[in-house]
């Protein structure tokens, strides 16, 4: 039934996919110390990651800290309301100079022996400058710089200062696709963090490919589509893909006559009487009658971010696996970020991060939380640290770290052969076969 | 309840509409440096002291009910007084806050010598 829905009603355009190799995916690449560290130099030393958002650090002097494995980036809002970054490494001898995750600062100060730097990096005043016989370091030591952009209110940084721009990275499509959801006008409401006992591409893995949430998301089968011959998956240039989910319909999975919860309660939101839509028939047009009746109704309920939205946007989610490890998930009403970050030094941990960010709407104080439990103020929110188990993530993403331990236990085994991946999990293989690209040192074939 | 422990009185600090939003501002009360801060319209009074080394905080950027110390950026929950990141693990003391009068007040014993808090 579902099918006609989809085709009918606008989706992503199909892009042509690049042709797969077929590299084998083994397990030594989730557990061998040796290979994580060829990933860290010849990948994550490369690739751009997000490192906050862009209204943390919105004065000039305003910074803001990320971490990311064994490096630690400061990233600083300059007079001229550009951004700059830096390796937060004293030249001096190595302590990080700033330790907080944000802040303001007219110099920055090393707690070690106290040497000051301005707001590009360069030293600028050191106890005792003139004791050093090889030159005062003043005006020519500094912090090292990495490149920095800005996008979709996410400022982003790159320990490579030859790699190319982020946009171009991204292609043309991503920045516009994206981009229609404002998420530069976006406040972030849940900002979650954990450490998991996997591998980081234990979690990668997991969002490029809809084949589990079948078995392990079964409560999304009334308002989310995840079956292969329904939604659309596509690769990317670059080693990014994009999966295509039509919402505000039940799965093809769904056996029920009548509109099921919580599917009933989101239509009735839009003035849609569910007793209206009941049989197969009626049901695989739900999903058009939301789109109009928020088109419709949107703009004076203060959904002004419809506007910008095409069809398919006002109901579905869009995932976007940036490689490597950004996954953004879009959807009519917020955008969320579920990201895993390498361990400083284990390969069998990684930390995990789930951002939540929408759109203020006048009159909305509260939003409903994708973290599961009460809503949410629409305030930004400050960071939390949690234990992994003492609280939830989330209900599918609870679901999905109570994989991540036990594949990465079994991925040690001895008795692990490579991958045997389905067509649907083919994004898996893509992302893998870049990686390669990466850590092999094939420089034309990643950006294909 | 003995006559070991002075009783307390109520400082007024300054007015409140002193304090810009997300801004703070120095009081000196004999010996104690206190810093009065206005979260998003709460109002937190703390030491001005940073307990990693003792830099004042004063100036240091308000949000979400944290204060950045401005030397080497520590954030210091305004509630608790209970640090973030690796320097310290110190909190710094933290007063109980009353409004009178549009006045920012803190209870204070042995002649503004000794809080009640933290
Ligand atoms: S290590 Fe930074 S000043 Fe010495
Ligand atoms: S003196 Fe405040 S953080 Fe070091
Ligand atoms: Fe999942």
């Amino acid at each position: 039934m579902s099918q006609a829905v989809a085709t009918a009603t606008g989706r992503p355009e199909k892009v042509q996919e690049p042709a797969l190799r077929g590299d084998p995916i083994n397990a030594g690449r989730y557990t061998s110390s040796e290979y994580f560290r060829q990933e860290w130099q010849r990948m994550w030393m490369r690739t751009w990651q997000i490192g906050g958002v862009s209204y943390q650090a919105a004065e000039p002097g305003d910074y803001l800290v990320t971490e990311l494995g064994p490096e630690s980036v400061l990233l600083v809002r300059q007079q001229d309301g550009s951004m700059k970054g830096f390796f937060n490494v004293c030249p001096h001898r190595g302590t990080r100079v700033m330790a907080g995750d944000e802040g303001s600062a007219e110099r920055f100060t090393c707690p070690y022996h106290g040497w000051q730097f301005d707001h590009t990096g360069v030293v600028v005043a050191a106890p005792n400058a003139d004791d050093f016989p090889q030159g005062n370091p003043c005006g020519h030591l500094r912090m090292k710089p990495v490149q920095v952009a800005e996008l979709f209110g996410f400022i982003w940084f790159n320990m490579d200062a030859e790699a190319p721009s982020l946009t171009e990275c991204l292609g043309p499509n991503v920045v516009e696709e994206i981009g229609s959801y404002r998420m530069e006008k976006m406040v972030r409401v849940l900002n979650m963090s954990t450490q998991a006992d996997c591998n980081w591409k234990i979690i990668t893995d997991n969002f490029n490919e809809a084949y589990h949430v079948q078995v392990l998301h079964p409560e999304l089968i009334p308002y989310i589509e995840s079956q292969a011959d329904i939604c659309q998956f596509d690769l990317l240039r670059g080693g990014h893909n994009r999966g295509w989910f039509p919402a505000h319909q039940p799965s093809m999975l769904y056996q029920g006559e009548s509109v099921p919860e919580p599917l009933a309660s989101m239509v009735r939101e839009w003035d849609i009487d569910p007793e209206q839509w009941q049989g197969k028939n009626r049901l695989a047009d739900i999903r058009l009658e939301v789109q109009k009746q928020k088109r419709r109704l949107g703009a004076a309920r203060g959904f002004a971010h419809y506007e910008h939205l095409k069809d398919y946007q006002l109901t579905d989610y869009i995932i976007y696996n940036l490689f490597p490890n950004s996954v953004i998930t879009v959807g009519p009403d917020g955008v969320q970020l579920l990201r895993p970050r390498p361990h400083e030094t284990d390969p069998q941990k990684c930390y995990f991060d789930h951002w939540w960010l929408v759109p203020e709407i006048e009159g909305r104080t509260m939003t409903p939380s994708p973290a599961g439990g009460p809503d949410l103020p629409v305030a930004d929110a400050e960071h939390e640290f949690v234990e992994y188990g003492t609280k939830t993530l989330g209900t599918t993403t609870d679901q999905d770290l109570s994989i991540a331990a036990v594949q990465q236990k079994g991925l040690s085994s001895a008795a692990m052969d490579d991958f045997y991946l389905s067509h649907q999990e083919r994004r898996v293989q893509r992302f893998h076969e870049v990686l390669n690209d990466y850590v092999e040192g094939n420089t034309a074939a990643r950006s294909v | 309840m003995t006559d070991r422990i002075p009783a307390a009185r109520l400082e007024r600090l300054l007015l409140a509409a002193e304090v810009p939003n997300n801004g703070n501002r120095a009081v000196r009360v004999g010996e104690l440096c206190l810093l009065v801060c206005n979260a998003d319209g709460q109002f937190h009074v703390v030491e001005n002291r940073c307990s990693h080394q003792k830099s004042p905080l004063e100036g240091g950027r308000i949000r979400r009910g944290h204060l950045s110390c401005p030397l080497h950026g520590v954030r210091f929950n305004l509630s608790t007084g209970e640090p973030l990141g690796a320097l310290t693990r110190v909190p710094i003391r933290t007063y109980p806050v009353q409004i009178i009068d549009g006045f920012v007040a803190v209870e204070l014993r042995d002649s503004g010598a000794r809080p009640t808090g933290g």
